[in-house]
């Protein structure tokens, strides 16, 4: 029988969603699931890859009820019977959480970290959570007013990082910057907002998957290639066995359930490696770890299905990624389906 | 001298270097590519310069310096130690 699995975080922009990645790998999976997108705008790129996707429908944003989502969820389901959804974003990790046990009793099923897990990685806990451990973390303060920043910026000086709670980073030089950053990510996430001393080396990347907090599998992946945003355009997997020993250190200790990134920067003066955070998903590089081969998606699939799933680090270094854009063209009665009916069906 | 990491590097024929552990990529001559092959092997530098004399039309003194240079690059990159 076929699997069907939902996937969302179809937004493959500039600072792109996993989700297309996580379909990619599962299309490449022995289980060859039936894959259905599950996007928050008409326009998600993810949409619109029938080659990945058998159909796609909208559903409501992060901010909207839980029960908003729960019966939109059903109705889906009513029509395509999914059995397992895998969330992508931060931002809807809670809604779905609530939702999952109502779900499961409708056999759909997840793989999900518990609201624990969640908070003990969240920006604003990390340094609590990490404190008697042996992991470096960027001097971080969260503030609520922007009134705070020169403060802070005597103790941790200018270029410095202002974080949103949810997404978004900037690189502030002055204060007048990080001002208008603070109101921008106010703004969009919310409040608190993070200030974070800049630590200047090379970026480096895991993305894992662990079951109660042991690590089954993970890649480390050196960034190649950054945005202005910050994102890897280009990476490389690399072996970095202090890095990987700390990744299974820090899931141990969070308990973490479910796939996850853990972002470190080495510092250029000291070869310090420090731990700048933990985003609770699969990160938008996932597929360079199914080419690397250790397809992280399908082992948290068949983890939500119920299935064993052994510990394997053993992954190809040297294996390199280089992300580009691609204008498709999308037939208009496409975004007539998805406008008018909220979904999409490839192969009507 | 440890030439630890230099024995994980992986070389193509063409001189292109990927340090597997730092990510790292590196391009070098035909002479570099003797003198890394030599330390993966174990040889010190007196046996790497009469090998570089014996293929390559250069004087000692000019061979001696570039060796030199190149070591100090390899420690930079923390490939040797």
């Amino acid at each position: 029988m076929t699997i069907r699995v939902a996937v969302t975080g179809l937004n493959a922009v500039d600072s792109p969603g996993p989700g297309v990645p996580i379909l990619r790998s599962l299309k490449e999976s022995p289980l060859k699931p039936s894959l259905i997108g599950l996007a928050y705008d008409v326009l998600e790129p993810g949409n619109f890859m029938g080659d990945l996707i058998e159909s796609s429908y909208i559903i409501p944003y992060p901010n909207a009820s839980r029960d908003l989502l729960l019966e939109r969820i059903l109705y889906i389901h009513e029509k395509k019977k999914i059995d397992v959804i895998i969330p992508a974003l931060d931002s809807e990790l809670d809604n779905f959480i609530a939702i999952s046990d109502e779900l499961s009793k409708k056999n759909i099923h997840f793989f999900l970290p518990d609201k624990k897990g969640l908070k003990m990685r969240d920006k604003t806990m990390l340094k609590e959570t990490l404190d008697d451990e042996d992991v470096l973390l960027p001097e971080t303060y969260i503030i609520q007013d922007s009134a705070a920043i020169a403060q802070i910026a005597e103790k941790i000086g200018f270029p410095m990082f202002i974080k949103g709670i949810f997404y978004e980073a900037f690189y502030a030089r002055t204060l007048q910057e990080a001002v208008g950053f603070f109101y921008y990510l106010a703004g969009k996430w919310g409040i608190p907002i993070i200030l974070q001393k800049c630590i200047t080396g090379e970026e480096i990347n895991t993305c894992a998957f662990s079951r109660n907090g042991k690590m089954i599998s993970h890649v480390v992946m050196k960034k190649m290639y950054v945005t202005d945003k910050g994102k890897a355009w280009a990476g490389v997997t690399i072996t970095n066995p202090e890095v990987s020993k700390m990744s299974e250190k820090i899931l141990s200790k969070i308990g973490w359930n479910g796939g996850c990134e853990l972002e470190y920067i080495t510092e250029n003066k000291t070869g310090k490696i420090y731990l700048l955070e933990i985003n609770p998903r699969f990160p938008a590089w996932v597929y360079l770890t199914t080419a690397a081969g250790l397809n992280l998606p399908e082992m948290l699939l068949r983890a939500s299905l119920g299935e064993e799933t052994p510990v394997n680090n053993s992954y190809k270094s040297g294996i390199v990624f280089v992300r580009h854009s691609w204008d498709e063209i999308v037939p208009m009665s496409y975004i007539e389906s998805l406008t008018t009916k909220a979904e999409l069906n490839h192969k009507d | 001298m440890d030439v630890t990491t230099l024995k994980n590097l992986a070389i193509s024929d063409t001189g292109f270097i990927f340090d597997p552990f730092s990510g790292k990529t590196f391009t070098i001559n035909e002479v570099g590519m003797v003198i890394i092959q030599s330390l993966k092997n174990g040889e010190d530098v007196g046996l790497i310069q009469n090998k570089i004399m014996e293929e390559f039309d250069t004087t000692l003194d000019q061979l001696e310096r570039d060796i030199s240079d190149f070591l100090i690059q390899l420690k930079e990159q923390s490939l040797i130690q």
